[in-house]
């Protein structure tokens, strides 16, 4: 099954996906597969492989079978070994839902973006040679084409507007990012259908326009 | 392609110093994460304007994730609240005391630390205890970045100031700095090391100023010399930036 683009799922009040199913499990802090499914509607498999990689990674453990139901009177109850399984939440690192693949290790896509959005954020103005060198970390280097190729997107959406333009005697062109554009802690995503998408608005910030064949 | 050579600020290989202050601003930052449980956890970086502050900043955040925000004079504490929770993607309580608890519960969960620049239009906003507050509410590690004043500002808020660790200063920028500066941002042409001396003198250490004249130097080399390298001699009497105004001419 195809992934849905991010902005068909998100809107700027509703949280969905990742964000949402770890909401829930900060809410409930014990919980079943089922109780997160029914809590925040999401596609089964998305749930399903979200807490594979959670109980991996040690934000979630199993802590037995779920016997909540004990106590009600007058419906048949499963024997313990075909219950379904009780979670409980163990490690909660707060608001920024765990980025994980389903065998628990870290996923590293989109740091170099991360690191990228934080820097123009924090130095001002810059061209995209200095923000490569400054956004790097040893962990996770910036390729200088890929900080063009960001900031062209930028632009494009409105984000940053031009302060020196490129030319023989001025150099490389110069981007400073408009204090109104600043909206969040996540990086704008260049999607792949070219649009841009800001994940803290809950939506798409940049169209290509259609143009009739 | 060699990649270590865009790596502004330490690069893995060890071959090119780290500019200064990012090394300090980023151990800075680490003593205070990594402090025994009793010690306080606030860090104070600061420095004249134009020695890289905040590109210092800007790794030691990507580095360890953490949450920054750049204070402005018209800041309230209630829009240095809002601004924090908002950079934690976190939305904000209607009150000053439950955006506190916000902020200090996300602290604690997240371990993330908090980067607050431009801290000295706090001083003067009088919205020190506020981040006191966030401190004793979450035991989180805090930088504080600010201008030179810095210290002798905070001095007037006792109970605050002893809960600083330690206070660093950034340093102005040497010659192993300019080198580096050199190295990632003029790289079409080779300047000798004689040439490079001046600069750092002409430009005073800061950070700003060797930006602006290694951009002079590599234009004048390629398009008034036409070569792909200068000394002291080539680049003879030509003005380096200093930023002083002009004199008067007689």
């Amino acid at each position: 099954m195809h992934r849905k683009p991010i902005h068909l799922t998100h809107t700027a009040t509703k949280v969905t996906g990742r964000d949402a199913i770890w909401l829930a499990i900060r809410e409930l802090k014990q919980f079943t597969y089922a109780d997160i499914v029914i809590k925040t509607s999401e596609n089964e498999y998305t749930v399903r492989t979200y807490l594979q990689g959670l109980n991996h990674a040690e934000y979630i453990k199993v802590i037995g079978k779920d016997h909540r139901d004990d106590n009600t009177q007058g419906i048949e109850k499963p024997p313990t070994r075909r219950r379904a399984n009780l979670y409980k939440l163990i490690n909660d690192i707060g608001i920024d839902a765990p980025r994980v693949r389903k065998d628990g290790t870290p996923v590293t896509q989109g740091q170099a973006r991360e690191q990228m959005w934080r820097t123009i954020k924090i130095i001002g103005e810059f061209n995209y040679t200095e923000l490569a060198a400054n956004a790097s970390t040893e962990t996770c280097l910036v390729a200088p084409h890929d900080a063009k190729s960001y900031i062209g997107n930028l632009h494009k959406a409105g984000y940053l507007h031009i302060t020196t333009k490129a030319g023989r005697h001025t150099g490389l062109a110069r981007y400073r990012l408009l204090p109104s554009k600043n909206t969040g802690p996540k990086p704008p995503k260049v999607q792949r259908v070219k649009n841009i998408y800001d994940p803290n608005l809950g939506k798409i910030v940049w169209q290509q326009e259609v143009t009739p064949e | 392609m060699n990649q270590t050579t865009n790596v502004a600020n330490l690069p893995p290989s060890g071959t090119t110093a780290p500019l200064q202050n990012v090394a300090l601003c980023t151990r800075l930052l680490e003593q205070a994460m990594n402090r025994p449980g009793h010690l306080p956890g606030i860090v104070a970086f600061s420095g004249y304007s134009g020695l890289g502050k905040s590109i210092s900043a800007a790794y030691a955040a990507n580095k360890h994730r953490a949450h920054y925000v750049e204070c402005k004079s018209t800041w309230t504490r209630k829009f240095l609240l809002q601004a924090i929770l908002k950079e934690m993607g976190v939305s904000p309580a209607n009150t000053i005391p439950e955006m506190v608890d916000q902020i200090c519960e996300e602290l604690v969960l997240s371990s993330r630390p908090l980067i607050v620049d431009e801290m000295d239009y706090l001083v003067d906003k009088k919205a020190v205890n506020v981040i006191m507050d966030i401190f004793e509410g979450s035991n989180a590690a805090i930088l504080l970045i600010g201008e030179e004043t810095l210290p002798t500002k905070l001095r007037k808020w006792e109970r605050f100031h002893n809960r600083v660790l330690t206070w660093e200063l950034a340093q102005p920028a040497n010659l192993d700095d300019t080198k580096h500066l050199a190295n990632l941002y003029c790289k079409e042409v080779t300047i000798a090391d004689d040439l490079l001396q001046r600069i750092q003198e002409a430009s005073r250490g800061t950070v700003r100023r060797i930006c602006v004249n290694l951009h002079r130097v590599q234009q004048v080399a390629l398009s008034e010399l036409g070569q792909d390298s200068i000394t002291k001699a080539e680049w003879g009497k030509r003005e380096l930036y200093t930023g002083e105004a002009p004199a008067r001419r007689a």
